[in-house]
């Protein structure tokens, strides 16, 4: 219901905005307005829901946590009725939201929406039991999300003459024909969005005077700061810090109230009289659980219904959400309840349970490079003029156009998610790094990455990490290519600074066995069949270790290969080996064919044999699968005291 | 300036790419055909901003000429790193020279093309700081003298660096080298009259001067493409950050670059004919301390007792290249 939330949603995405530590959060709020406007005035409509999974599911309420319950079930492939007890589909969002804040039309669109998917609606269809209509349906799951229309009452002595409503009364009277009569008068007591609400509109109801009186201060008030703002400049007046004593025809007593040392209000005993034709309680509301009288071991606390954090109530298959269940009473609580629920519902009716995705780090601000983005304060929405505010119900704050809503989306910053700026791929000194393609990000080639890190400090939304390489205990075999493991650390990459780059150039120092103790261990081992000697070559040959690795491997090919003897090189255990390490294979040829002798090679590990590919190797040295058929190569002897050693 | 920003894009063009441009207007570094000049597999050090430098230059100049491009390359680091004989990193005709004569070479090579009337081959002269304004400084000024078609490149770094770091005349005032140890009363590189080579270029009168920096590669690009429109000698000056010999964390060769642009240690302008024609202005102005500190080389000037006096010459330094080159954006 992105045109719903983009009016009403308190977006408290913005307020954790890291654009807002750069210049201004990102109106994250009027894009989503002007997206939903749009695919209302586009008429878009959403994709085919999935097949039919053959399950029923009844939606107690038609509000904003149904609704969404309803829209994410239905694309789920479930089939979903709502019953709504009232006349309209829409719930707290057209019976407690006046509409210069959601105008009905845009609400009836997005209902529109989402019925067009297959939801059955059935309106003025109150559940009385629900166990009994889930039987009936039959329903394989419910989820309830009746709200909460019961307003909360005060005891306030007041004369038979003395005209009280409450807040509910109010904004459903806003609904009918008959708009509700407040008088010129008004007094709205209580502090939340609700209060705010009918002060505004008694306002626009032609009262000269809405006065909102509360017991505690501004900075106590639950209802939020821009509403109160607004409220203000409308010209509604705020009574900080006192109560209703008593309610007559034509006016009421307030006393005023004193905060203590705890911050709780205080009767000081100073009372002061106010003119007033009507008083409208706003106190909260209450839920009408009368439905779920009969279902059994339900738990309830301070008149909400307790669920698990699968949102389900203790009795299976019965969900619950919204401002019905102990949380946050928002729409935007109570669609994100409607979710939720539909992808546990969803798990529930195929015999699982919903997992949801691990969560992904935070992406402060300070991993961001800000430097490259472009300065470009928030949009500001147009707002309507205040004459037209307080004589209409026209919506107040109006949209970004088309231009405008581009330029606020494009202030989004990215954060932790690479956006394809190229900078990577720009920036390596090393063209390490590979472009796979639009949508398809990058690569880091890790044969060529040096771990400097430009890349990673220059990544405007941080989406880089430095990681440090994996160092290799000494002595222990290869088990698999061992060169994609061991460099795979290197270009990912640790955060910048001091502490990193030390850790960093120590894993870089280490790649590879150059430790000492690591080179003696290249000790060649050899094992003798006839005229032909095995030599085991194991672990990695590079720069590093092949000085000592030719000096041993010539001793045996001047003692074996000569005048018709072999040597074979038994590979099946190295895993990598680099030019400098081909270059003593190619001494060692080139030592046997002077010496009448032979060498062969046996059992390579897939990288090997590539190496041996791309070099060329394989054309220069003969290479059998397996050191027997080697063996077999070298001569019949060889072949047979192979044999006759591993019978033994 | 050659170099105009495009509007607004939330990136705006200061990235290396920006996906939601058209494709004329992104840079050479963004695209997969860029001619990659030096390749991978080269020995420079860690985030070596010489290395970046070059592939950003001859990748634009080859773009600019549509691979008719043949280099000359001085001795220096450049030359070590990329050609360990009998291996190259070089995807292009490369001419290794002495350390003293590549504008020489490039002048012969260009001599060759016009008597051959391969016009539409063209040379660049490349080389290191040392290289250009001292070992190389005669027969570049010949060579701009003569205005001989060679786009003769400087890839800076304030140093001999291969070398062991030793002070060359392109070595800032203060910065500690082997050669100008961090001792005495005035440690590091003396305050001296300084060698401004892009001046002295300007005062031979030749076609096209600028200078550049590898934090800002599209006007990097832009220049490079600027030099190849013009026939005649031209000079190009890059600041290559080098985290060995400036003694910075090897990530932060581009935010060295950056900084020195932003102090305005570093001015980066383009000159047409002897005459400044534009200058890039700084966006977030910084002091100079901010620029010095991450250097070793600077180490020095904050411990054991800050230098402040030091500091303050190098930061009048700084503000003489502001004034002198409009670097501050004027409101009007």
């Amino acid at each position: 219901m992105p045109a719903v939330m983009g009016r009403v949603c308190y977006h408290p995405c913005e307020g954790s905005c890291n654009r807002a530590q750069l210049d201004s959060a990102v109106g994250i709020n009027s894009v989503e307005r002007f997206l939903g406007d749009e695919a209302i005035k586009r008429g878009w409509a959403f994709d085919d829901p999935a097949p039919y999974s053959g399950k029923r599911v009844l939606v107690v309420g038609a509000g904003p946590s149904g609704l969404s319950a309803a829209y994410h079930l239905a694309r789920l492939g479930h089939a979903v009725t709502i019953r709504e007890a009232g006349p309209m589909a829409g719930g707290m969002m057209r019976f407690g939201i006046p509409s210069y804040r959601l105008p009905r039309d845009v609400l009836d669109a997005e209902v529109r929406r989402i019925l067009d998917l297959g939801v059955e609606l059935e309106l003025n269809a109150r559940v009385d039991d629900i166990l009994e209509a889930m039987a009936d349906g039959p329903f394989d799951a419910a989820f309830l999300a009746v709200g909460a229309h019961i307003a909360k009452r005060a005891y306030i002595p007041a004369n038979e003459a003395a005209k009280i409503l409450d807040a509910v009364q109010v904004l459903r009277g806003m609904e009918g024909e008959e708009k509700p009569l407040l008088g010129r008068r008004v007094v709205v007591y209580g502090g939340g969005n609700t209060a705010i609400d009918v002060a505004r509109t008694a306002k626009r109801l032609g009262a000269e005077e809405a006065m909102i009186v509360y017991r505690r201060t501004r900075e106590k008030m639950p209802a939020h700061d821009f509403e109160v703002q607004e409220a203000l400049e409308e010209g509604v007046l705020i009574k900080w810090l006192s109560t209703i004593k008593q309610a007559g025809e034509q006016s009421i007593t307030i006393e005023k109230m004193a905060l203590d040392e705890k911050g709780v209000p205080q009767p000081t005993g100073e009372f002061e009289t106010l003119e007033a034709d009507s008083v409208v309680l706003a106190l909260g509301q209450d839920v009408d659980l009368s439905l779920l009288s009969r279902v059994p071991d339900l738990e309830v606390t301070d008149g909400v219904v307790k669920v698990g954090p699968n949102m389900m109530t203790s009795h299976p298959g019965v969900f619950a959400g919204g401002d019905m269940v102990p949380a946050e009473r928002t729409v935007t609580v109570a669609i994100g309840h409607g979710k939720k629920a539909a992808r546990h519902i969803d798990a529930w009716l195929r015999g699982g349970a919903w997992q949801p995705g691990e969560k992904h780090e935070v992406a402060e601000f300070g991993k961001l490079n800000t430097w490259y983005y472009s300065d470009a304060s928030k949009t500001v929405r147009p707002v309507l003029d205040m004459q037209k505010r307080i004589t209409s119900f026209d919506e107040v704050v109006m949209a970004l156009d088309e231009g405008t809503a581009l330029f606020e989306a494009r202030r989004c910053l990215s954060c932790g998610n690479c956006f394809e700026c190229d900078n990577c791929y720009g920036v390596c000194p090393d063209n390490a790094v590979i472009k796979l393609g639009p949508g398809k990000r990058f690569r880091f080639n890790y044969d060529y990455c040096k771990g400097c890190g430009v890349c990673a400090a220059e990544c405007p939304c941080g989406a880089i990490r430095m990681v440090p390489e994996e160092i290799r205990p000494p002595g222990r075999a290869a088990a698999g290519p061992r060169i994609v493991r061991a460099a795979g650390g290197r270009g990912r990459h640790a955060p910048p600074g001091p502490r990193g780059r030390r850790r960093l150039s120590r894993a870089f120092s280490t790649i590879g066995p150059i430790q000492p103790s690591e080179r003696e261990k290249m000790a060649l081992q050899a094992r003798r069949y006839a005229n032909a000697l095995v030599v085991d070559v194991a672990g990695r040959l590079d720069q590093d270790n092949c000085d000592a690795f030719r000096a041993d491997l010539m001793v045996h090919v001047e003692q074996s290969a000569h005048d018709g003897g072999s040597v074979v090189l038994d590979l099946s255990g190295l895993e990598y080996v680099s030019s400098a390490g081909l270059r003593c294979f190619m001494l060692a040829y080139r030592q046997a064919k002077a010496q009448h002798g032979r060498i062969l090679v046996a059992a390579l590990q897939p990288m090997v044999a590539e190496i041996f590919e791309i070099s060329h190797f394989n054309l220069v040295f003969q290479v059998f699968p397996t050191v027997r058929e080697a063996l077999a190569a070298a001569s019949s002897d060889a072949a047979a005291s192979y044999d006759k050693a591993a019978v033994a | 300036m050659s170099f105009q920003p495009v509007k607004f894009y939330q990136t705006g063009t200061f990235t290396v790419g920006n996906r939601l441009l058209p494709d004329a207007e992104r840079s050479v570094q963004s695209t997969v055909r860029r001619h990659n000049s030096l390749n991978s597999g080269h020995r420079a050090c860690q985030g070596c901003g010489e290395a970046l430098g070059a592939r950003y230059a001859i990748d634009a100049a080859m773009e600019a000429t549509s691979g008719q491009l043949i280099a000359a390359n001085a001795t220096g680091c450049l030359e070590v790193f990329s050609t360990p004989y009998p291996e190259t990193s070089w995807q292009i005709p490369w001419v290794h020279s002495l350390f003293g004569n590549t504008a020489a070479v490039a002048t012969g090579i260009a001599a060759a093309m016009r008597v051959k009337g391969r016009s539409e081959v063209r040379v660049v002269a490349q080389g290191g700081d040392g290289g250009t304004t001292d070992i190389g400084f005669g027969c570049l000024s010949g060579m701009f003298e003569r205005n001989d078609d060679v786009l003769y490149i400087c890839y800076d770094n304030g140093g001999y660096m291969n070398t062991g770091v030793q002070r060359s005349s392109a070595t800032p005032p203060a910065a500690r080298t082997a050669t100008t140890m961090a001792v005495g009363p005035t440690p590091g590189n003396p305050f001296g009259q300084g060698k401004d080579l892009p001046a002295i270029a300007m005062a031979h009168n030749i076609p096209y001067v600028a200078t550049a920096t590898v934090s800002e590669l599209r006007d990097l690009e832009a220049k490079v493409r600027r030099a190849m429109e013009f026939r005649g000698a031209r000079y190009l000056h890059i600041l290559v950050p080098c985290p060995l010999g400036w003694g910075h964390d090897s990530a932060l060769t581009i935010r060295m670059a950056r900084l020195a642009h932003e102090s305005g240690i570093f001015p980066v302008f383009e000159a047409e004919s002897g005459e400044v024609t534009g200058a890039s202005k700084i966006r977030r102005q910084v002091p100079v301390e901010e620029y010095l500190r991450p250097q070793k080389r600077y180490a020095h000037l904050f411990s054991p007792k800050p230098r402040e006096d030091v500091i303050r010459r190098i930061q009048e330094a700084a503000d003489k290249n502001i004034r002198k080159y409009g670097l501050l954006e004027t409101t009007p």
